[in-house]
This record gives C-alpha cells, sequence and structure tokens, in this order.
C-alpha cells in the first residue's frame, strides 16, 4: 500500500455523511466539557463512551477524538476567564492568560490561545502523519513475546512518570492488573475471584472502571472543592490581534507543539507535565522573560500550543502497541476495544481506513477548534458561569446510565460507584489513578500475551530473552523499574567511600 | 490537625494519613486474599495473579512500615513526582509574586458561593457520595428512569438551587434517562420493588 492511498481512503471516510457530523458535534462537545472547571477530556470522553455503542466504529472513535481535541482547547477558555483550569493540560494557561484578561484582553488571550492550539495540534497531526510509514514497518515486527514486553514496558513506565512514589505507584497499577483477572482465564476455562456470581462471570467491564476513575472520583473531588463559578466575567480586546500576536511566535509555537508531542508519547507523560515543560523552555529561551506571568504571549503560546500537540503523540504509543499516553487516550483505547478494534497491525493494514480516518478527524477538528475560538468567544463565559454543584448531578446520571448500558449488568453500576469512591481516596491520598487504569488495561493484555508466549515456546522462559526486541524492550523495563534505586544507591556508596 | 510528615515532606493531615495507610492495607488484604485464592486455580490460570498479588505483598508490606526503612530505600516510599508536581509549582512560583498570591487567595476564598452550601453540614463530597448510593439503590428498587428525576431534584435542593433550576434539570434528567430507555432498549423502567409488586 503506498502512503496516499490510506489517506485519501480516511479522507473519504472522514468526509461522508453522518462521520463529519459525529467530528464537529465531537469537537463542539469537548471544548464545552474543557471549558467547564474542573472537567476534562477523560472525563467527557468516559461519559461519552456508552453512549457511542450504537454507532459504528469509526464514528465512535471519531467523536471520542473530536471530545479529546476540542477538550483540550476548551480548557483555556476557563484558565484565561476565570483563572481555573477546565482541563489539567491548561494549567500553565492561567500564568498568562488570566492576567491578560484582567488587563481588558481576554479576546487576545483566547484567540492566541485557539490560534496557538490549531496550529500546535495541526503540526503535531502532520508530524505523527509522516511518522506513520516507519511506524507501521516497527509493529509489523512485533510478535506475541514483544507484546508482552510491550505491555510490561508500559506498566514499569507509568510507575515512574506518575504522581506519587515509586511504590504507590506499583501497587496502584498492580492492584489495576489483579482487578482485570476477575472473571474467567484467557485460554483456560477457569473462574477468577467470581465468589460464584453470574455476574462476574465476564469479568469487570473496564470501562465501568474507567468512568468510575475519570467521571465520578472527579465529582467527588469537585465536590469538595466547592463551585468554581463566577459572575462577574468581562470579555473585551481584539481578536484579530490575538491571532497577529500568536502568528509572531512561529519558533516558540512549533516548539512547544513538538515538546507536548514528545511528552505526550510517554505513558503518564500527559498533557500537564508537556504544559509546565513547554511554558518553562519558553521562558528559559524568551528575550523578555520577565513578562511571563504578566500576560506574555509566548507564555501563551507555549502553554496551549503543546497541549494540542500532546494529542499526536500520546496516540502513537496507544493505536501502535495499545499502551495510552494519558488518561484521555486510555478511554480512547477502551473505545478501540469496545468496538473490536485491537491496536496494533490490524490497525494499520485492515482498519488502515478508520485510522486514518481517526488522524485526519484531529487535523480537520483543529479548523473547528480555531473557528469556535474566535468567532464564539463572546458566547464563551456563559460555560464557565454554569456552578459545579449543577454539574455534578449530571454527570452522576450519565455514569450510572452509562454504566448500566454496557452490559446490562448492575455488577458495571456497582463498579462504577465503587471505583469512583476509590479513585477519590487513591486522589486524595497520592495514588496514581493513571497507573491503576494502565494495570487494568494493559494487564490483560500483558497476560494473554504471557501464556501465549509460553504455549509457543512449549512453556520456556527463554522465549522473552532469546529474541532481541523482547529483550531490549524487557531490559528497558528493568532499567527504568530499578535505575534511579540503583544509581541512588551507587551514589550513596561513593560519597561513604570518599569521606 | 496536622503531623509531621515521617518522610519529610513537610506537615500533612492526620485524617489524609490515615487514608493513606487504610488504602495501603485495603491493597494488602486483597493481594494477600488473591494470592491464597489463586492457589486453587489450575497452573496455567494462576501464574500471572498469584505473582501479581505477590508483587503487591511486597511492595504493600514495604509501604506499610515505610516509617522503618533504611533512609537508603527511603525514596522509594516518598511522595514525589518524576515531573509535572514539582516542576509546575517551580514555574508557577517563579512567575507569580507575592501580591498576585494574595490577589488569587482572595478570589478562591469568594469562590464558594451560597450553591455550594448544603442544608445542613455535611462535607461535599461525603454527601455526593451518599446520595449517589442512595440513588443506585432507588434505581434498583423502582428503575433509574424514575429514580433519576428524584436524585437530581434532591441534589439540587440540598445546595439551594431556585426551584425553577431544580424543576428544568429533573425534567432534563428524565429526558436522559428516557433516552437511555428508548434509544438502547435498557430496562430501566422497572427495578426489583416494581416487579415484585407490580409482577
Amino acid at each position: 500500500m503506498s502512503f496516499h492511498e490510506p489517506i485519501l481512503a480516511g479522507l473519504e471516510i472522514l468526509f461522508s455523511w453522518p462521520t463529519i457530523g459525529w467530528m464537529v458535534l465531537g469537537v463542539l462537545l469537548g471544548i464545552i466539557i474543557g471549558a467547564l472547571p474542573g472537567m476534562g477530556a477523560s472525563l467527557g470522553m468516559a461519559i461519552a463512551l456508552p453512549l457511542t455503542l450504537p454507532l459504528n466504529s469509526v464514528n465512535a472513535l471519531i467523536l471520542l477524538v473530536g471530545i479529546y481535541s476540542g477538550s483540550m482547547y476548551g480548557g483555556s477558555i476557563a484558565a484565561i476567564l476565570i483563572n481555573v483550569p477546565g482541563t489539567a493540560g491548561s494549567a500553565a494557561t492561567t500564568l498568562d492568560g488570566y492576567p491578560r484578561s484582567r488587563m481588558g484582553e481576554a479576546k487576545n488571550a483566547i484567540a492566541i490561545s485557539a490560534t496557538s492550539s490549531a496550529i500546535g495540534g495541526t503540526f503535531s497531526l502532520i508530524t505523527l502523519l509522516l511518522l506513520m510509514p516507519i511506524l507501521i514497518e516497527v509493529v509489523l515486527l512485533f510478535q506475541t513475546p514483544e507484546y508482552f514486553a510491550v505491555a510490561v514496558l508500559g506498566l514499569s513506565l507509568i510507575v515512574v512518570v506518575a504522581r506519587g512514589s515509586i511504590v504507590k505507584g506499583i501497587l496502584s497499577g498492580a492492584f489495576g492488573v489483579l482487578l482485570a483477572t476477575v472473571g474467567l482465564a484467557p485460554m483456560t476455562p477457569t473462574q477468577r475471584y467470581t465468589f460464584g456470581r453470574l455476574q462476574l462471570m465476564d469479568g469487570l467491564d473496564f470501562i465501568a472502571i474507567l468512568i468510575g476513575l475519570f467521571a465520578i472520583a472527579e465529582m467527588f473531588k469537585l465536590a469538595s472543592e466547592g463551585t468554581i463559578a463566577k459572575d462577574d466575567v468581562d470579555i473585551s480586546g481584539n481578536t484579530v490581534g490575538g491571532i497577529r500576536e500568536a502568528l509572531s511566535k512561529p519558533v516558540t509555537m512549533i516548539k512547544s507543539a513538538y515538546i507536548g508531542m514528545l511528552v505526550g508519547a510517554i505513558p503518564g507523560g500527559g498533557s500537564s507535565a508537556a504544559n509546565f515543560l513547554s511554558y518553562g523552555e519558553a521562558m528559559r529561551s524568551s528575550s523578555n522573560p520577565d513578562e511571563f506571568g504578566e500576560g506574555s504571549t509566548e507564555g501563551l503560546v507555549a502553554s496551549e500550543a503543546s497541549n494540542n500537540g500532546t494529542i499526536g503523540g500520546s496516540i502513537i504509543p496507544t493505536i501502535s502497541f495499545g499502551i495510552p499516553g494519558s488518561g484521555a487516550t486510555a478511554v480512547l483505547l477502551g473505545g478501540l476495544l469496545m468496538h473490536g478494534l485491537r491496536p496494533g497491525p490490524e490497525l494499520f493494514e485492515a482498519q488502515a481506513g478508520t485510522t486514518y480516518a481517526m488522524l485526519l478527524s484531529i487535523l480537520v477538528g483543529n479548523i473547528i477548534i480555531l473557528a469556535v475560538g474566535l468567532l464564539l468567544i463572546t458566547r464563551a463565559s456563559y460555560i464557565t458561569k454554569i456552578s459545579t454543584t449543577t454539574i455534578i448531578p449530571m454527570v452522576i446520571i450519565l455514569s450510572s446510565l452509562g454504566g448500566i448500558a454496557l452490559r446490562t449488568n448492575w455488577a458495571d453500576v456497582v463498579t462504577v460507584f465503587l471505583l469512583g469512591v476509590l479513585g477519590y481516596w487513591m486522589i486524595q491520598s497520592n495514588y496514581s489513578v493513571i497507573a491503576f487504569v494502565l494495570g487494568a488495561i494493559l494487564g490483560p493484555i500483558a497476560e494473554e500475551n504471557f501464556i501465549r508466549s509460553l504455549q509457543l515456546s512449549d512453556g520456556s522462559y527463554m522465549v522473552f530473552v532469546t529474541r532481541p526486541i523482547t529483550a531490549t524492550i524487557l531490559l528497558m523495563t528493568f532499567v527504568i523499574l530499578f535505575g534511579p534505586i540503583l544509581k541512588q544507591l551507587y551514589e550513596r556508596t561513593s560519597r561513604a567511600a570518599t569521606t | 490537625m496536622v503531623i509531621p510528615d515521617m518522610e519529610g515532606n513537610g506537615r500533612i493531615n492526620v485524617s489524609e494519613r490515615s487514608l493513606d495507610y487504610a488504602i495501603n492495607v485495603l491493597f494488602l488484604a486483597v493481594a494477600i486474599y488473591a494470592f491464597v485464592e489463586s492457589l486453587s486455580f489450575p497452573q496455567s490460570a494462576q501464574v500471572w495473579p498469584r505473582n501479581v498479588s505477590l508483587f503487591m505483598i511486597i511492595g504493600g508490606t514495604i509501604l506499610l512500615f515505610r516509617s522503618y526503612l533504611p533512609k537508603a530505600i527511603r525514596p522509594i516510599v516518598e511522595d514525589k513526582s518524576f515531573f509535572g508536581g514539582d516542576e509546575s509549582q517551580k514555574i508557577t512560583e517563579e512567575v507569580t509574586d507575592d501580591e498576585e498570591t494574595e490577589v488569587a487567595f482572595d478570589d478562591s476564598e469568594n469562590e464558594q458561593d451560597s450553591q455550594s452550601i448544603g442544608r445542613y453540614p455535611m462535607d461535599n463530597s461525603v454527601f455526593t457520595a451518599v446520595s449517589m448510593l442512595g440513588y443506585l439503590t432507588l434505581g434498583f428498587a423502582i428503575g433509574l428512569l424514575w429514580a433519576t428525576p428524584i436524585f437530581i431534584a434532591f441534589y439540587c435542593w440540598w445546595f439551594q438551587k431556585p426551584w425553577y433550576l431544580i424543576g428544568i434539570l429533573s425534567v432534563v434528567g428524565f429526558g436522559v434517562a428516557y433516552g437511555f430507555w428508548d434509544l438502547l432498549y435498557l430496562p430501566i423502567d422497572q427495578g426489583a420493588l416494581t416487579e415484585m409488586v407490580l409482577g
């Protein structure tokens, strides 16, 4: 297959009806969800996931990535207007966005944000599309033992980059893996941890786990923080001036988009880390670092270009190896699996059209982001005025109804509630929720490939050592997990030896 | 009430520390159960859960006795972020001066409006969790279709929303539940209780 063929097939799918309509709806919903303080891409996508059940796979995925992309931009609206980041990926936007609002230049700030988000996201996606042929070659080299190794690598990476201690990260991830073992074991008809209950025979639905952790836990957190709605939002300034300002910083914009893309590709890196890394780099390399925090255009550009840049980056490991780079891509992976699509070669061969349509929808979605950001910003303030105590019951009912919609099984509704409570407690105690989610997602993939590998090798564990790619990935996993500890021990020993 | 953090990360709340240990113990208990139970599975089905639960038992025990760990390995249990938290804190502190921080603090004080204060003294997150549990129980008994507007009305009443908003949100909530019932053919119009009574 040539390079342009799947792109043309993807464009054909994307611009057919009603696919294009789902994309527009997804981006608009995403912008609204992102603009609601405390909401975020993963939450919006988790709620929408069960609603995509009646849709075909391509429409469902395009709706989900539309929400992802839109909410990345939408988060900046609340950050600029009311100094509360709508999403974690817009945290750095508050530093310069809100001062601009207070200076009476909210329109400029939102225009800078929309332009940077759209261009940053576009650069990241074009790079991803250009990298696709190489990516496909790499993915095709992978077989069962390699997929096991990659799943373990994903789990190890997340415990390093997630918040909290390493042991807490490992515990959270392992607990997720353990929960995923409930139900019938792969390859053998053995019931595990079902307590003889029919409802648990098929295991816990990981989408219910995602809804509980991302939607319900967030609602409990939001309830404890109180409402953040404000009435006195004043929108003034100059939209065209904002676009010009953003375009006058092309280097910062492109650099930040690529930082976002690279950090986004690291499982657990997430848009929040990318956001601050780009902001820090822009400040370091700026000729006017004193302006940062006072409404700096460079600061705003860096923050917004980077968070939309993470989208392309985080999608790479998700579709190639089934390792999500963020909470939002964990939900996207849930969507892929729910609609019968498995990450890996299948997505680049038999389902290439669907994959490219999904990626191109992000590209086209950036145009909608730009249009909405520039034309409808005067309406944006209404969204930020909605009280969180109005949002919470609506999210709770959507999550509960979504839970029952998955399999008409009350075990899923109970999972949504219990995982919501546990997720809230975990957030409060610095246990990594993202490690937990990845454990639940990667656990079954790792187990299935582990057992299959052993079957292929007649029970010999040497299959993980003798294959060069598998051995390299497992060695990387070891270095990632134990490298920091060994380094510290070595430093202490050498320090003690010198003294 | 605050107590000194034994890992030297400043001062933390007693209830937060208790919650931390509670989750630690919960994970440990689940892992021990999973490990013991896994021994009853056939060989191929037990390898994975047995190893994972063993991993959890080791991790959970290390975390439980974190205060007694030798200094050399204490960093692995300390709440530190590889990047993200510390970095963002540093940058935020660098670009915001004291005056602005004060303004932001004043703003956050004003954020608590009447719509985030419940009718009776109860933590909002606890109320949200309890009311959700009530909603699901009621939904199981009479069907989520009917429990949905009742839950929304009660939740909004608790947070002293105006009557017109309670009405609008309840109708919207019922519409959403109706959509699920009608479009996805979900059996949420009847619950265990109504089925028993109505047959």
